[in-house]
């Protein structure tokens, strides 16, 4: 329990959607790019230092804090957990991302200023994993059967997937007028380990029985697909693992589109894509269907059973069967989470170039206010966060934007980035839910994400 | 990462969770049946016979689980007889040595004119009961048939069914804390 409570307090502190509301559209970050293919180009070429270019990691937990159980307060710990299980329903969820990019880079094409066409490129490393709350084990666990005599208890609760994976990509991006850009990225997917359990069925029934006091139902429809983890704790260093995964492919778009000079649109989708697990592939599967009654000692009927005890065997053997676990290696396919960026962008403050004659760009505005649309496919249903923001070139090579966000985890989650160019070298950090920071424990989620980039500019 | 751990999260205390119990109570039929009077109480040979028995090795209560956390348990019968004949159910708990741990008997009175006759049993096990159920891993059902008292005898043909349903309450409290 302490390594539970250690782990769930690292979480919630250290790292924490997918959504990454301050980076995109911040185009002076070249990561910007990897949200959006088809965004602005404000650099000749630049390339990620390696290992540290993006850091991003998330974690959120909907419908619950940290503090709602462990606050330090006289209610017992078991009254917390009843309380937050109550206050939970099925599409509450537990979800965790990070992304470190290995490599990054990008150039632009020909020898013409204006960035006209744009390659960039580079590898991730992704780890994502969801866990939805399965309402109705969890209170059969606090409470029982026995006062809920004639509840369905339904195992489709149950969805949780894991995995990580490589991400190998390059993109081009594409300026076609003053007006328009647009952008595609390649991705091939290297999965390294992949867990999923999300098409789960079947119910545990206890109800009024003919024979006996009760029927029990047990109706068991569960499967969990692994690929990766069969044969892991032989595989050894840092060779062997990278050759055992499984490949995919994937895609991004994107565009930006000027529809005057102080507004802009734009929008992209992520990672349509899906990756094939054959290899180091094993499945788990449950599936039986048993009625308990309890058992007739003197007259079994029905039953070649001569005695009880012959009887009671047999029932023994069934309640075996029914929980018995068939493995297999099929081969099977994962769908990444494919993601949605829109904005509506306004600029508008003194111009720039009228003030200094710094790095180019922004359109010639200090200031700019946008709403940006963010949705997620998940295995429950999809999730989408709307985002209002306010962006300020402060200084020369400062960029500063505040995030206002409503998500699925809260309804007041305030973000900040600062993205800062010395020199060559280009700096970004961005974290959001500030209103939590004072205390991480109450926090439902939380999310970061910095970097360091060598960028260069044709004067 | 430390620094990040003692400076932004206050008023929690992790530790509580290292004394967290979980109660929750599980009901489960157990034994069951409804038979005419023949099938219990006569033998091949058509005569009447006093006793029918049989026994099962269940082992349930002496798991380590229900040892651990099992802190009360409640055996309901409900027995409906039609049988113009008084008999007694007799329910022997046995430890693997076939040594008699618990005991509980339910009596069941005559039947007149073959209308039903309801008996409602509990035994609840609490305390050294308890202890001794944990013990045990096989039961010995006994259906006992008192004499008549007008000397009639039960053959293939008497008029009448024993109807027995039974269930168990588990009182459980799952403590993390051990």
């Amino acid at each position: 329990m302490r390594k539970i409570s250690l782990l769930l307090l690292l979480i919630t502190c250290f790292s924490f959607s997918q959504n990454k509301q301050v980076l995109y559209g911040l185009s002076q970050t070249p990561q910007s790019l990897l949200i959006n293919p088809g965004g602005k180009i404000e650099n000749d070429w630049y390339f990620g230092i390696p290992f540290l270019s993006h850091i991003h990691a998330s974690v959120g937990l909907s419908g619950v804090t940290a503090y709602d159980l462990f606050a330090d307060n006289a209610v017992p710990f078991g009254e917390k957990v009843s309380n937050v299980i109550y206050s939970l329903d099925e599409n509450d969820f537990f979800g965790v991302n990070q992304q470190i990019e290995l490599l990054s880079g990008g150039f632009a094409l020909g020898k013409n200023l204006g960035r006209k066409k744009y390659i960039s490129f580079g590898v991730y490393l992704e780890t994502d994993v969801i866990a939805y709350f399965p309402k109705d084990i969890a209170e059969l666990g606090i409470e029982g059967n026995a006062s809920n005599i004639g509840r369905v208890f339904n195992l489709n609760q149950v969805k949780a997937s894991g995995e990580s994976l490589l991400v190998f990509h390059a993109g081009y991006t594409k300026k076609v007028s003053k007006k328009l850009n647009y952008g595609i990225r390649g991705k091939v997917y290297y999965s390294l380990i992949n867990m999923s359990s999300i098409n789960n069925k079947g119910s545990f029934t206890t109800r009024a029985g003919s024979d006996n006091f009760y029927d029990h139902i047990f109706d068991l429809d569960l499967e969990l697909r692994t690929s990766g983890i069969k044969g892991l704790d032989e595989a050894e260093g840092a060779g062997a693992l990278l050759k055992r995964g499984n490949l995919g492919l994937g895609v991004d778009f994107g565009f930006t589109y000027t529809l005057t000079k102080q507004t802009t649109i734009d929008a992209s989708i992520q990672d349509i894509g899906f990756i094939r697990h054959s290899r180091n592939v094993e499945n788990y599967i449950i599936k039986d269907q048993y009625t308990f009654s309890g058992i007739n000692p003197l007259f079994p009927d029905g039953s070649t059973a001569e005695t009880a005890q012959e009887y009671w065997d047999v029932v023994e053997d069934n309640f075996d069967e029914l929980f018995q676990e068939t493995k297999t290696d099929n081969s099977y396919t994962t769908f990444r989470p494919v993601k949605l960026n829109a904005a509506l962008r306004y600029a508008f403050g003194n111009s720039y170039n009228e003030t200094c004659d710094c790095l180019d760009n922004s359109e010639g505005y200090l200031n700019e206010i946008g709403v940006q649309l963010y949705s997620i496919t998940r295995p429950r249903k999809i999730q989408n966060a709307l985002t209002v923001y306010y962006y300020r070139e402060l200084f020369n090579a400062l960029r500063f934007k505040g995030t206002y966000t409503i998500d699925s985890y809260s309804f007041k989650n305030l973000g900040v980035g600062v993205s800062t160019q010395m020199g060559p070298v280009n700096f970004y950090l961005m974290a959001d839910n500030l209103l939590s920071f004072q205390n991480l424990a109450k926090a439902k989620s939380t999310s970061v994400q910095l970097g360091f980039n060598y960028i260069f500019n044709q004067k | 990462m430390l620094l990040i751990t003692t400076s932004c999260v206050k008023d929690v205390d992790f530790e509580q969770a290292e004394n967290f119990s979980l109660n929750p109570v599980l009901e489960t039929s157990v034994i069951y049946f409804n038979e005419p009077a023949s099938t219990f109480f006569v033998n091949n040979a058509g005569d009447e016979v006093a006793e029918a028995q049989d026994a099962t090795v269940i082992d349930v209560f002496d798991d380590d689980f229900v040892i651990d956390n099992l802190v009360k348990a409640v055996f309901t019968f409900k027995i409906t007889n039609s049988i113009e004949r008084a008999f007694q159910t007799r329910i022997d708990f046995l430890n693997p040595e076939e040594e008699v741990q618990h005991t509980f008997t339910v009596n069941t009175v005559a039947s007149i004119n073959n209308q039903d006759v309801i008996t409602d049993y509990i035994e609840v096990f609490e305390g050294d009961d308890l202890v001794n159920l944990k013990a045990t891993n096989k039961i010995v059902f006994t259906a006992i048939l008192f004499p008549s008292t007008d000397g009639s005898v039960i053959n293939e043909n008497t008029i009448g069914r024993i109807e027995l349903k039974s269930k168990a309450t588990f009182y459980l409290n799952i403590n993390t804390g051990e």
